[in-house]
């Protein structure tokens, strides 16, 4: 009898142990992207980037639906900039890679669903194709900062990041 | 013999149980012919809509996600022709896969959800007015037919601008002329 209590409290202990495990949160150092050999992270400025990648992309505009300004996007080989109005500045909406990007916990395109969730935890949001890791959110006007996975079938085929935001 | 009870009482709770079971959800409208999207509705309608509730519950529960499951972000696509067909199918598959979007894949995969619920649907390019800024913006929106009924769908303008987002569910003319402006005649 003693013995079965034993195996059956090791049991849940170990149980529990694991789900904590998987609920792994993430922290603002996880936002963090190498984009050919480039650290970009959510509070990193659009133009910045801009400078750091170059001219060599294809330019959109439209006026926003939802901030007051232009929608503003920058598409290169394998990467999107997206960035949003905030009164004169342009801000970093998201950065969208599909090519030559790692994680800080070393994810790149290609790797599978466990290798994201080895890294990350299981405390992600999952809609449509995508994995996304957000920050805890800080008050109602902000969207938080998140991470994001897109995959096709079980495979990583896109990467983004996306900066706390105004939510309008 | 006591097994045998026991066999039929099971047998018997199996059976209520499976009749018990909620069918799925099956929408009254034709899919696009596009099968990856078209599985991707299914998908969605099945997991929104409640069997036994009414066209206009359902309708609901779909503007509702379409108000808060869709981060904006802009589009790539350009809608200046208007909406074709494999336009408004591609915007609206990629904001299923994507959830994210701006109001021409809003509108896109709205008019789609509708019209796989049953009810005619067509996109509509006009502009707002914000409350801030004199500048009209461009904007897509749906007009749908629901029950026999003219209404207007937009959950982007009702979900980032509306204090009720429901006001621009099935929106009538006199809603929608507050705050949209459209060329009535295309209609």
């Amino acid at each position: 009898m003693k013995k079965t209590l034993c195996l059956l409290l090791t049991c849940l202990l170990l149980g529990a142990l694991l789900c904590a495990c998987g609920k792994k949160t993430i922290s603002e150092a996880d936002l963090s992207l190498t984009v050919d050999g480039t650290a970009v992270r959510p509070d990193t400025s659009a133009s910045a980037l801009l400078d750091a990648f170059g001219a060599d992309y294809t330019y959109s505009e439209a006026v926003s639906c939802v901030y007051t300004g232009m929608d503003k996007t920058y598409a290169y080989n394998d990467l999107i900039l997206y960035t949003y109005p905030d009164g004169d500045t342009d801000r970093l909406l998201e950065l969208y890679c599909t090519a030559n990007v790692q994680t800080a916990q070393g994810v790149g395109i290609g790797a599978s669903r466990k290798d994201v969730e080895a890294a990350y935890g299981t405390d992600y949001t999952q809609a449509g194709t995508t994995m996304t890791y957000a920050l805890a959110a800080q008050d109602e006007l902000t969207v938080p900062a998140s991470l994001y996975f897109e995959l096709d079938g079980d495979t990583v085929c896109a990467i983004g990041l996306t900066s706390a935001h105004r939510a309008e | 013999m006591k097994k045998l009870i026991l066999l039929l009482l099971t047998a018997i709770l199996a059976l209520g149980c499976t009749a018990c079971a909620a069918r799925p959800y099956t929408p009254a409208g034709e899919p696009t012919g596009n099968a990856a999207l078209d599985e991707q509705v299914l998908a969605l309608l099945q997991e929104l809509c409640d069997p036994k509730a009414d066209l206009v519950t359902n309708l609901g529960a779909v503007y509702d996600f379409l108000c808060t499951g869709i981060t904006y972000r802009a589009t790539l696509a350009d809608t200046s022709g208007g909406f074709t067909d494999e336009l408004t199918d591609s915007l609206a598959l990629e904001l299923l896969q994507k959830r994210k979007g701006n109001c021409d894949a809003q509108a896109a995969l709205t008019a789609v959800l509708l019209r796989r619920m049953g009810c005619e649907a067509q996109i509509v390019q006009g502009t707002f007015l914000r409350a801030d800024d004199p500048e009209p913006v461009d904007h897509a929106w749906v007009y749908a037919v629901v029950n026999g009924t003219d209404c207007w769908f937009d959950p982007l303008y009702g979900g980032h601008f509306a204090e009720n987002p429901r006001d621009y569910f099935m929106a009538d003319d006199s809603r929608m002329a507050l705050t949209h402006q459209w060329d009535a005649a295309a209609d």
